[in-house]
């Protein structure tokens, strides 16, 4: 029996053994780092399933020097398409800066990784960042302000996309420098005007319109399933349309919220009404198809007429559906007038600089060099929109010589721009956004199954939402 | 009673000692990853639950405020409940109604009996995300094969996943697929039961029936007992598929309890309220848990025990 026990000694020994093996394999991963990919953008052009699920860490790709100082890079994970177009942009940075590399984490969840890095105390020098966040981690020192980077650019507020650049500030300064712009237009599919006898080349410019054109569009086969729908509203739009109808969702000056705004009541009476005529079960199970950036979406398949989206589209387009005739029109107004585009919501990302590490001005010339000196090349290297007003159109030409004049997108690229341009309106850039869009589409589900009234509902959520802000603040 | 154990009390043997403590340095790096991954989030869970705690900035002390809110202010707290225990209610009953009764059947002397066995037990091992995935598709109201085999028979289509009123049993029937890691155990246990049992009450005359009634299920009663605690506890934290096929919806009529806690602690970041949903569900789960416990002993029968003499 006891020749079988294992001794003290001998059991040290085997710990003290698998220590040094563990220690030391940590140590080689450390010290010797793996061979940095020399793949070039877009080589990896196929999507990988999945890639939206894990986070994944690239190397700096560049040519770095022996020595340079890597700048971590925390990041959404868009997939590996995009994310190798955005690792490209720190590889021509380090070229024009051989002293710093950038090193790129991608991360589907990177807010819930910032906040622990953030705890941790372990920040990245340079993060992705969005409207929601900007104020609480502001508010908590946990930012840099960015004013400077923008004076020694010789720019000012006017000069960005405004909401993106008003949703970045907090008490007056900068802390989320513009990134990527979401300037969102209707595609509309020629084919499906044309075979509900509507002429293809007057697109609605109204929301009125729009209704008319999508009655006249609405095909549902005996059991009132429909087989072809115009246009499919949802929760998010119904920012969209109040926005477009000049309803406000936040007052900034008496931090109060204003979801029952008498316009948006109005808004989400009109799409509730809508929804009826659809029958809510049967939109739904419509919507159960597969979505705009996958293999048999009805707009592919000409069963949708109408896809309220960004440029970028075209790429799911010209993968999924290369024989349909679509073109671009601008988002319905009111009126249809050139003069309330302003009224367009923007949204889009923005990039931060965690307090604290110790490379901040090197990664201070990084985001200045990627958002703000290159913003366009950025942005249509990226499939992202620039933010930088002045260069809209090395934006749009940048966009034309990468898709070719031949591409169906190419010539309605100035809409994209020039609704960029337009847009004043942000979701309210607030600590509880992400409550306040949920309650939203609480509001817009419960309502257009008739199951609440609008402004009982609205109502609601203004008291909702005000409650939670109110404690947020407080702490 | 003091002296009794003074006088009990022995030196360890010194082979006991360094076996104890060999064991326990084997052990150590689980113990380790307990301590660390497992005590110390539920004690702090426990802590930030009387807090409001961002992560980014540190912990307030709010004291009750956080289980206050979750009765008087959260407008889908009472929404969340009545979804789980609706679930709970319904799926757990009848999870456990098919496992047995399929156990039953697989129990019986058949031809190709490990085949039958394989394939009903095959979609347990099946990850949950796939299987939501794959269940989306059949259930898919406009394409989906289910629909497709209801019109085939001249029955109208459902809006399982998108329709309010379908969409909890759409889940259940979903559920209801993974019921071989149970059908298993209950198989297992069948076969624990003795063979002289069933040949007494057959000299008595007994049927299949009374055998069933009077001696397969009173002996399957600890195993029933056994899937009964850990099904109740896993209904209550229903979650994946939920997560992956409706998000809550339509009209949060899937809005699970465990959706819930996960919504407020990452996408709102309330860790405090979030901590403190987990803990009521934790209060109410054990209290549930107790009353089986307490109960067991008028329904469970173990063979080992002695009778009471009533």
């Amino acid at each position: 029996m006891t020749n079988n026990e294992l001794s003290r000694r001998r059991f040290l020994q085997m710990s003290a053994m698998a220590s040094s093996v563990a220690l030391l394999a940590a140590c080689g991963g450390t010290t010797t780092p793996p061979p940095a990919p020399t793949a070039a953008p877009g080589a990896d052009a196929a999507p990988t399933a999945g890639a939206d699920a894990a986070p994944t860490a690239v190397p700096a790709a560049a040519p770095a020097a022996d020595g340079a100082t890597k700048l971590s890079v925390l990041w959404e994970n868009w997939g590996d398409i995009y994310n190798n177009l955005m690792t490209e942009i720190g590889t021509d940075f380090t070229k024009t800066n051989p002293a710093l590399a950038l090193e790129w984490n991608f991360d589907p969840d990177w807010v819930a990784k910032l906040t622990t890095l953030i705890a941790a105390k372990t920040l990245p020098d340079v993060t992705i960042m969005r409207s929601a966040q900007v104020t609480t981690m502001a508010s908590k020192g946990a930012l840099m302000p960015l004013d400077d980077i923008v004076q020694s650019a010789g720019l000012k507020r006017e000069d960005f996309v405004t909401p993106l650049w008003d949703s970045g500030q907090y008490k007056g300064k900068l802390y989320a420098l513009p990134g990527g712009a979401d300037y969102w237009c209707m595609y509309y599919s020629k084919d499906v005007y044309r075979d509900a006898g509507l002429d293809p080349e007057k697109p609605a410019t109204t929301f009125d319109e729009l209704l008319t054109h999508s009655k006249a569009i609405l095909k549902k086969d005996a059991g009132g399933e429909i087989q072809r729908l115009g246009y499919n509203p949802s929760a998010g739009h119904l920012q969209n349309w109040s926005f477009i109808f000049g309803g406000q969702f936040y007052d900034a000056a008496s931090g109060k919220i204003t979801a029952n705004d008498p316009i948006i009541v109005s808004v989400l009476e009109k799409l509730a009404s809508y929804v009826k005529e659809l029958d809510i079960n049967k939109l739904a199970a419509f919507n159960t198809r597969p979505g705009a950036y996958e293999a048999g979406n009805p707009f592919s398949t000409k069963q949708a007429a109408y896809l309220f989206d960004g440029f970028w589209t075209y790429e799911a387009l010209d993968q999924h559906a290369p024989d349909i005739d679509y073109a671009v029109a601008y988002w319905p107004t009111v009126k249809g007038t050139e003069d309330e585009r302003k009224n367009y919501m923007i949204g889009g990302w923005q990039v931060s600089l965690p307090a604290g590490t110790a490379h901040n001005s090197d990664a201070a010339k990084f985001i200045r060099y990627a958002f703000i000196d290159k913003s366009a090349e950025m942005g249509y290297k990226t499939l992202n929109g620039t933010c930088v007003q002045s260069q809209f159109q090395a934006w749009e030409e940048g966009v034309k010589a990468k898709l070719g004049t031949s591409n169906r997108m190419s010539p309605h690229l100035n809409k994209f721009a020039v609704t960029g341009a337009a847009g004043k309106n942000y979701f309210p850039a607030i600590p509880v956004q992400n409550f306040y869009q949920d309650e939203l589409s609480r509001a817009y589900d419960l309502v257009v199954r008739g199951e609440r009234k609008p402004q009982e509902m609205l109502d609601e959520v203004t008291k909702n939402v005000q409650t939670e802000l109110d404690k947020t603040m407080k702490g | 009673m003091a002296q009794i154990s003074l006088r009990n009390r022995r030196p360890i043997n010194p082979l006991v000692k360094r076996n104890l403590i060999n064991g326990l340095l084997f052990i150590s790096p689980w113990l380790i990853g307990l301590l660390i991954f497992t005590i110390y989030p539920v004690l702090a869970s426990f802590y930030y639950s009387f807090t409001q705690y961002d992560i980014v900035s540190p912990p307030r002390w709010i004291g009750l405020d956080n289980y206050i809110e979750a009765f008087t202010a959260d407008p889908l707290f009472y929404r969340a409940v009545g979804n789980t225990l609706w679930y709970a209610v319904i799926a757990l009953p009848l999870n456990m109604f098919v496992a047995v009764g399929v156990s039953l059947l697989l129990n019986m002397q058949v031809r190709g009996l490990p085949i039958y066995r394989t394939l009903f037990f095959l979609p347990s091992i099946v990850p949950e995300i796939a299987s939501a995935l794959l269940w989306g598709w059949m259930l898919n109201p406009q394409f989906g094969l289910v629909n497709q085999l209801l019109k085939g028979i001249g029955l109208p289509s459902l809006g399982w996943l998108s329709d309010p009123t379908w969409s909890k049993p759409a889940l259940i029937v979903i559920g209801l697929w993974g019921f071989g890691g149970s059908m298993v155990i209950y198989l297992a246990a069948l076969q624990d039961i003795s063979e002289q049992l069933y040949e007494a009450a057959e000299i008595d005359g007994a049927g299949s029936w009374a055998k069933t009634r009077y001696i397969t299920l009173p002996m399957l009663t600890p195993t029933i007992f056994f899937n009964l605690v850990l099904g109740l506890i896993g209904t209550f934290q229903y979650f994946t598929t939920a997560f992956v096929l409706t998000a809550g919806g339509p009209a949060g009529s899937t809005t699970f309890y465990a959706l819930l806690i996960y919504n407020n602690a990452f996408r709102y970041f309330k860790m405090g309220y979030a901590s403190a949903l987990a803990w009521l569900l934790f209060a109410f789960v054990l209290t549930l848990t107790l009353v089986i416990f307490k109960t067991s002993g008028r329904w469970v029968y173990y063979e080992g025990e002695k009778s009471d003499g009533n």
